[in-house]
């Protein structure tokens, strides 16, 4: 047997490895809106090639940087690539590149900040971190930082964001009917570090990973859930690497969970109100192709009566972006929307009434975007739809 | 007229030099005061148009500003095709992308140029359809990029080159009139098939679709060396017809080198190998197995595992990934006689032997008799006189196959000094007619398919290849004695 997976050993190398052949170009969802080669993979790893292999610093524009960044990390490159490049992991070490060069945009750098300053990607206080948790009948569950053995991990967008807050309700509801006892970090939830690896400052969240993983401990968590697949991915790949160890307790993405909840029949479906529900899924970059979660939502949707799926012509692997990756959303929103509006229009091709997916960041970019377009389209998380049996 | 267009083309637009660089090259590398030195790839400004009426706007003001046109799609060749020797304007077409018809009755789809292979292939499977054929860069490769080079590649063996299965075409002419041209017609589809996008910008195709087939299956063989494989080959073209779809060479070089990198196994990384793939129905497959099986018996061949034998043909878009064992290479491809096929690789071991270089071989058998061969050398394009000199190899391999009756793949720039060989004098006089006939000012793709520029012109440019070929042998003799001390 041959080996398939992707490969990086620097940037400077791979730039030299890429072919240039394009492959790449036409499942960029960033190139397939701007249209300009500048804009494709190839084209970025060419300039690459220029600043990296034949050190021409001057190569590195702030026009090229604008580029290196309407990146959303979605991994269909790499996918694609026939030189086996990692092509994610080059775009992150490009970013990495940018930063210490200190050419890095405005809002990367006040991300940073702020991530660093408050633990957080929002501009609250970490100390409101469980707001969200008001809404549950004894959200003093929480607030005590108890132990159980497993422990959810909220992540940033679903402890501070009004528009995804029924996710995490969705999903701690979903647990406590499957008799589950759960807890959190309460305000000592810091943010997993995604957006650092994604502006380029991977150093920067070796402290937040300790910080984490020392709670998990402290609080004899034995199975870390997250709702998030880029908290997922942090802590499933980079943590370890960070921290140069193995982590000693289980990650799983939401959808996992609930899989073996369902497989283990610890889900009472008894008083479960059949939903009828044609609904369409859609991959998360960071839980499908960068994580190779494919199979564990699937199993879910097909198991929560009355709901029948229909794929999207582009799903699995070869899913579209929902355009929210990689900080893009940052530094260009209208790239975000355009890209969002893309996978709206396959969706409503489906003619299913729900657009589901399991990131609360997919939720956004696509709820947004069906409002956009009018679309008869309703967007939820997994989490959601399952609860709104038991609603 | 140019503010007109940019006011139609808006963002579709660009003149910024940021921009512009980006459309100055293909896949080859090539250092850039070597191709500033020859021809100026830099276009002055870049169209992307979304339909024939658009690109039909451009060429009247190409004409009048006597601006050079090159039409840019995939640009994943490799000569140069689509890149601009004079400046001028790019038409960057990757935006007429899409299936416009498809009709299941009539086994027909009528397709914009700039939709990839991989495009098309995905709109027609879940309709039960598929391409006749495509080329092994189908992920980037469009429709019309390929119908306006050589057309061979994956089920060409069935199917022919592409041009057999096109039955229209809409171009826009380099007088700006947009023309829908058929096999018949004045002039005909097939002047424009292989033409480098000299004669105008195909804007829609119509082309010939099948069935997907009920089933395939995929084979390995091994062998010691080419000539039983390239027997085995010639076996099965003569007793496989109909359900034949794929017969791939690599060279034990070649598979060795992927092997070095676990990019195969150890089998069949330590050998020559053979693709052998088929569809049909079930029973034609067993058939067409029991006659292989007999075939490899007879040559003393080896049959591998069929999961291997599936993995090579899963990898068939991926013959680049040899470069994660050489992140330069160089080469030659050649249009080859079968029958020719073991002669020029012992030749080209002997050529790789003498210059000290490893030759990496793969092939594709396109048709009952033709072979399209390529043959790659590692080089190092950081050492740019020295990368100059490794040039010189591609014209000794390109002599090699000459020699024996095969022709250099593709002309686009770089290949023009070989035009002479590729075709007969006949032949490029009618080409040239045609050429002077549609286009007379020469704004379409200038200096590509039909005539060399000055230095590229033979005589200078063997003096030029020979000179670096001698100063290279310099550079192999003190590697070798290095080698020895
Ligand atoms: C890994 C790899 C594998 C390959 N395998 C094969 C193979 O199996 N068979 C094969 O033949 N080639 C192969 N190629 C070469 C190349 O990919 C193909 O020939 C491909 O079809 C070219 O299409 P393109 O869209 O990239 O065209 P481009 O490279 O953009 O253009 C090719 C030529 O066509 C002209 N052109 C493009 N579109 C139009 C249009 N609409 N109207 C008029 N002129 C136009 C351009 O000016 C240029 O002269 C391979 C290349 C790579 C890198």
């Amino acid at each position: 047997m041959s080996s398939n997976k992707p490969v990086f050993q620097g940037l400077a190398e791979e730039a030299r490895i890429c072919a240039s052949c394009g492959s790449c170009r036409p499942v960029c969802p960033v190139y397939t809106e701007l249209g300009w080669e500048s804009a494709a993979p190839r084209g970025r790893i060419t300039l690459a090639r220029k600043i990296f292999v034949d050190c021409e610093e001057d190569a590195l524009s702030g026009r090229y940087i604008n580029r290196a960044l309407q990146c959303t990390l979605c991994s269909n490159c790499r996918e694609v690539c026939p030189t086996r490049i990692d092509t994610r992991e080059l775009w992150l070490v490009l970013r990495q590149a940018i930063a210490a060069r200190g050419k890095s945009p405005e809002a990367f750098a006040k991300l940073v900040e702020n991530i660093l300053q408050n633990k957080n990607i929002s501009a609250a206080s970490n100390a409101s971190r469980l707001d969200w948790a008001e809404e549950l009948d004894d959200p003093e569950i929480f607030t005590t930082s108890e132990s159980a053995e497993v422990g959810y991990f909220v992540g940033c967008l679903a402890s501070f964001y009004p528009m995804v807050a029924e996710i995490p309700l969705s999903l701690v509801r979903i647990m406590d009917k499957a008799n589950i006892k759960v807890t959190t970090l309460g305000t000592d939830e810091w943010c997993c570090g995604f957006p650092l690896l994604g502006a380029g400052y991977p150093e920067e969240t070796r402290a937040l990973a300790e910080h984490n993983v020392k709670r998990i401990q402290e609080q004899g968590i034995k199975s870390l859930v997250t709702g998030c697949p880029s908290c997922y991915h942090t802590w499933k790949q980079h943590y370890p690497k960070v921290l140069g160890k193995p982590l000693e307790f289980r990650v799983f993405h939401a959808t996992q969970f609930l899989a073996h909840l369902i497989e283990d029949g610890k889900l009472d479906w008894s008083d479960f109100e059949e939903l009828d529900e044609v609904v369409t899924y859609h991959d998360p970059c960071d839980l499908g192709r960068n994580s190779g979660i494919y199979d564990a939502p699937r199993e879910v949707l097909k198991n929560i009566p009355g709901v029948t799926l229909v794929e999207m012509e582009h799903n699995r692997e070869h899913a579209l972006c929902c355009g929210g990756g990689g900080n893009v959303q940052a530094v260009d929103p209208g790239l975000t929307a355009a890209i969002a509006d893309r996978r709206i229009e396959e969706a409503v091709r489906t003619e299913a009434s729900i657009l589901v997916t399991a990131c609360q960041q997919c939720v956004q970019v696509l709820t947004e975007a069906t409002r956009r377009n009018k679309a008869k389209l309703r967007v939820m998380d997994i989490n959601q739809l399952l609860w709104m049996g038991w609603e | 007229m140019l503010n007109e267009l940019k006011e139609v083309f808006g963002a579709r637009y660009t003149d910024s030099p940021f921009e512009r660089r980006f459309y100055s090259r293909d896949v080859a590398y090539l250092p850039e005061f070597l191709i500033s030195l020859l021809s100026n790839p830099l276009p002055d400004m870049v169209f992307r148009p979304l339909n024939a009426e658009e690109v039909s706007r451009i060429i009247p003001f190409a004409t009048v500003e006597n601006l050079a046109v090159t039409p840019r799609a995939g640009a994943s060749t490799a000569l140069g095709n689509s890149v601009p020797t004079r400046g001028g304007i790019v038409l960057d077409l990757n935006a007429l992308k899409g299936v416009v018809r498809f009709s299941a009755s009539e086994e027909k789809v009528r397709v914009l140029p700039g939709t990839t292979w991989a495009e098309l292939d995905s709109y027609l499977r879940p309709r039960g359809y598929t391409v006749c054929a495509y080329p092994t860069s189908a992920f980037v490769a469009t429709i019309g990029g390929w119908f306006s080079v050589g057309g061979y590649g994956i089920g060409s063996i069935e199917h022919g080159p592409l041009v057999n299965q096109v039955s229209s075409l809409e171009v826009v002419l380099p007088s700006g009139e947009i023309r829908r041209l058929t096999q018949e017609s004045e002039p005909p589809l097939q002047w424009f098939a292989g033409t480098d996008g000299t004669l105008g910008v195909i804007t829609e195709l119509e082309l010939k679709v099948r069935p997907v087939p009920e089933a395939m299956s995929h084979f390995l063989l091994v062998g010691k060396d080419p000539a039983g494989l390239i027997q085995a080959a010639q076996d099965c073209l003569a007793g496989m017809q109909g359900i034949l779809h794929n017969l791939h060479y690599n060279s034990k070089a070649f598979n060795q080198a992927l092997k070095s990198k676990g990019l195969v196994g150890s089998e069949p990384g330590n050998y020559h190998s053979l693709s052998v793939d088929l569809e049909g129905t079930r029973t034609q497959l067993d058939q067409g197995e029991a006659v292989l099986q007999s075939i490899v018996t007879r040559l003393g061949l080896r049959l591998l595992d069929s999961e291997t034998a599936r993995e090579e043909w899963e990898n068939r878009f991926q013959s680049l990934r040899v470069m994660r064992v050489h992140p330069c290479l160089l080469g030659g491809e050649l249009l080859l006689p079968l029958n020719s096929l073991n002669q020029y690789l012992e030749q080209l071991e002997n050529l790789g032997r003498r210059a000290g270089v490893e030759m990496l071989t793969y092939g594709h058998i396109v048709s009952p008799d033709k072979v399209l061969v390529m043959s790659l050398y590692p080089a190092d394009e950081r050492r740019t006189f020295r990368y100059l000199c490794d040039t010189s190899l591609i014209m000794e391999i390109y002599r090699l196959g000459i020699k024996l009756d095969g022709v250099p793949y593709l002309v686009g720039f770089w290949n023009t000094p070989y035009v002479k060989d590729i075709y007969n004098s006949e032949r490029l006089a009618e080409l040239k007619r045609r050429k002077t006939l549609l286009d007379p000012k020469g704004i379409m793709n200038p200096s590509k398919a039909y005539r060399p520029p000055l230095l590229l012109r033979p005589a200078l440019f063997t003096l030029g290849m020979k000179t670096l070929g001698m100063v290279r042998q310099i550079f192999t003799k003190e590697a070798n004695r290095h080698e020895q001390q």
